[in-house]
């Protein structure tokens, strides 16, 4: 018997696998990916108590706990990491900015023009 | 000292309608100007091109920070010994430039920054900045030890050897409180100075709103936790 939320979960799954097939480039190796990532979730949304035991043995409870134990931390991180990137990126774009603009300097001779 | 060695930097973003005004009463002082503006969108430089100043556009919007940086690097690249940054928005007087020199070189003071708070002009300054420039003030203090009665003032003098040490990465305006951290990691010779802010209806609404100055704490965090 399927409830609700794994039907709910499961077409969210196969949409984003949808969405990223459609924007990234379709090489095996990404399809594989693909397909190994959703079978991991629907085993997991399917048989829930998969991830029980493992969770009893980390004495995290219920598997569900785990799992969002989990991806919370991992969504944390990958936020570090883009801030972080996003940030090295602005200061390369300032970088390139700045040389351009004091080698384009407009009147290069002005002040120079009145100290004569 | 000769006018001539000394720049005065003036960061602009959109600010045609005050920004002839504000250098002519700098080239009336004869000091070298470098115009920087900041990826205007209006014709800053139309008014700008005939006079003889250095102008420098940055192709994008990057900030005050940026713009003061770009400033000091060109500075830096033609040798001036004093440096100079000066709000392109009309509400610093060019009078004070001299007399901020004058201290500096005199005492020999590293850095000087201007401050609204140690003249009367203070009584100016809206109420609602106030509260927010005290707030500032004490947050500048409690993560750089500096205690200054003006936190975020755009008057600065300084010399060309503080200049090559100053190593300011943010780009907006949280670069004020950076420039602390290179005081204090340098241990640059400082002081205030007490200067004119002129408060226009322009000014006032083209300035700093008070909600930026939640997006100056966030950048200074950020720019703590990622080097």
């Amino acid at each position: 018997m399927i409830t609700s939320i794994q039907l709910l979960l499961i077409i969210c799954i196969l949409a984003i696998g949808a969405y990223f097939y459609s924007k990234f480039n379709a090489s095996r190796l990404a399809v594989v990916i693909g397909v190994l990532i959703i079978t991991i979730c629907g085993t997991l949304i399917f048989f829930p108590y998969t991830t029980t035991r493992l969770a009893n043995l980390l004495g995290a409870g219920r598997g569900v706990d785990m799992l969002f134990y989990f991806s919370f931390l991992l969504l944390f991180f990958i936020v570090i990491k883009l801030f972080s990137k996003i940030r090295k990126q602005q200061e390369q774009i300032t970088e390139i900015v700045r040389k351009e603009s004091i080698k384009d300097v407009k009147n290069p001779k002005g002040p120079l023009n009145r100290m004569e | 000292m000769s006018p001539y060695s000394t720049c005065v930097i003036v960061p602009t973003y959109n600010e045609a309608t005050v920004i002839k005004e504000t250098i002519m009463g700098l080239l009336n002082r004869n000091y070298i100007i470098i115009v920087v503006d900041d990826g205007s969108s209006d014709n800053t430089y139309e008014i700008l091109y005939d006079l003889p100043i250095f102008y420098l556009s940055h192709l994008t919007n990057l900030g005050q920070g940026a713009a003061i940086k770009t400033g000091i690097e060109f500075g830096l690249n033609k040798g001036y010994e004093y440096f100079v940054t000066f709000d392109g928005d009309g509400q610093h007087n060019p009078e004070d430039i001299k007399h901020m020199l004058n201290h500096m070189i005199v005492n020999k003071y590293d850095i000087i920054f201007g401050s609204r708070f140690l003249t009367n002009s203070s009584k100016s300054v809206p109420k609602l900045r106030k509260m927010l420039l005290m707030c500032a003030r004490y947050f500048n203090f409690a993560i750089t030890q500096i205690l200054l009665s003006d936190a975020h003032n755009g008057l600065r003098t300084f010399t060309k050897e503080t200049a090559k040490l100053l190593r300011f990465r943010e780009n907006k305006m949280a670069h004020a409180t950076e420039i602390l951290f290179d005081v204090k990691h340098n241990q640059l010779k400082y002081t205030e100075f007490p200067m004119q802010v002129l408060y226009t209806a322009y000014s006032i609404n083209k300035g700093q709103t008070e909600f930026d100055g939640f997006k100056v704490l966030q950048d200074i965090l950020l720019n703590k936790i990622f080097r």
